[in-house]
């Protein structure tokens, strides 16, 4: 007895089984950078959003459109470069949205949302002081300082990072502190409570 | 040297992390108040550090990891789930393009060949109305500016309708209308032909100008013409 297969046209079963192949081979190199690039990407959204749910979310979405986009990175050696980019520049976003937000809902409730336990218990007076000083600064020495303090992050790498000269990242990581010390002089008598 | 002098010295020092010059290292050992503002200094950038520090290196919530890989998940099923519609849907949509591109009633004369035509030549020379007047150039009189249509070296006959071969000089911004006008006109091919057709270019040509010719003059003494009174004169005195 003859057997007939069934088969969609303009899709053999071998092109079925290589797409599937190519796809399940191009997930299995994203989830070994997710592990490796993930923290990273949290890391950075913490730094700058300073809320633990607000930094979770927003390293998500980034690790989610870079995943959307990795067939498209040609080179894969910038991944982390990348990530960083995408989760900062979210952040940013989401920084900036909830402002706007904050400032509706204030003018609505007169009240300011609560800070959670959790972010209370992290942050000390100098540390308050040190944080509205960072969101005062220029996002690009933001960026600096921020992967600049990143363990195991040395200067060549945050400039391999940020794609710019090391002369660049140095001068940046100057003025960004220099700056912070002008603004967080007058404080520096909270730093003996810490 | 006053103390001021060495304040900014003193916080680069600090700032950089790297070890005073000699001269401040002189002035720090005789100056007890600056020693004192440049361990503050060192303070306060230490403390900006440890802050930077501890706000950059937080532990990642254990959940977060997994979060996302159930998100990724999400992902990949809904694009394979998507991947058979939008082929479909790319697919249809690219039937449909051909079939309105096949059902499409045709023109005498497509917009891409009046195109050609007009950019064959993008030579431009502006000229006067008056000018083409007086040399003879039929204008078209679409705008305030002159559009003269030339013959490239061999003029056609102006009914032979090939029009591939003129060259016509259009401003830049009116070649598009120009190119639609021409592009509207199937069935009037005379109208086509009138606005492509080459004015007779003979100002250029050399003028055969001939020499004037002034026949010899004959010269008399003015007393022999005295002389030559006429006979009737001199009856009459």
């Amino acid at each position: 007895m003859q057997e007939l297969v069934l088969i969609q046209p303009g899709r053999t079963a071998e092109n079925e089984f290589a797409q599937e192949a190519a796809a399940a081979a191009l997930r299995r190199e994203f989830e070994e950078r997710l592990a490796e690039c993930g923290p990273l990407a949290y890391r950075v959204a913490r730094g700058v959003l300073r809320n633990i749910a607000d930094a979770e979310d927003v390293a998500q979405e980034a690790l989610l459109r870079a995943y959307r986009r990795f067939e498209r990175l040609r080179d894969r050696t910038r991944f982390r470069a990348w990530l960083v980019r995408i989760a900062f520049r979210l952040a940013i976003d989401r920084v900036r949205s909830s402002k706007r937000r904050g400032v509706r809902e204030t003018l609505w409730s007169q009240r300011a949302p609560r800070p959670s336990t959790e972010d209370v218990a992290a942050t000390s007076e100098f540390q308050e002081h040190l944080d509205r000083a960072m969101d005062e600064l220029p996002e690009k020495h933001r960026l600096v300082l921020l992967l600049a303090a990143m363990q195991g992050h040395t200067l060549e790498e945050v400039a391999a990072m940020l794609a710019l000269p090391m002369g660049t990242v140095k001068s940046r990581l100057f003025f960004a502190r220099k700056q912070l010390a002008e603004k967080l002089r007058c404080h520096a008598k909270t730093i003996e409570k810490r | 040297m006053p103390c001021e002098n060495y304040r900014e010295a003193l916080t680069e020092a600090a700032a950089t992390d790297s070890a005073p010059s000699r001269e401040l290292r002189s002035h720090l050992a005789a100056c007890a108040s600056c020693r004192a503002a440049f361990a503050d200094e060192q303070r306060l950038f230490a403390a900006i550090d440890t802050g930077l520090r501890a706000s950059a290196n937080t532990d990642v919530p254990p959940t977060f990891l997994p979060h996302v890989r159930a998100s990724l998940e999400k992902v990949s099923d809904s694009q394979r789930r998507w991947t058979p519609f939008l082929i479909f849907a790319a697919a249809s949509a690219t039937i449909v393009l051909m079939l309105f591109i096949a059902t499409r009633p045709r023109h005498a004369m497509s917009d891409t060949q009046a195109r050609q035509i007009l950019s064959a030549s993008p030579r431009e020379k502006p000229e006067t109305s008056a000018r083409s007047e007086a040399s003879g150039t039929r204008a078209i009189a679409a705008s305030s500016h002159s559009y003269r249509a030339e013959p490239l070296r061999n003029p056609p006959p102006a009914n032979s309708g090939s029009s591939s071969q003129f060259e016509v000089l259009v401003p830049p911004e009116e070649r598009e209308a120009l190119a639609r006008f021409i592009s509207l006109q199937p069935e009037r091919t005379e109208v086509v032909i009138a606005v492509v057709t080459p004015a007779r270019d003979d100002k250029d040509m050399l003028l055969n100008v001939k020499p004037l010719e002034i026949a010899e003059l004959a010269v008399t003494p003015l007393e022999a013409l005295a002389s030559e009174v006429p006979d009737g004169e001199e009856e009459k005195q």
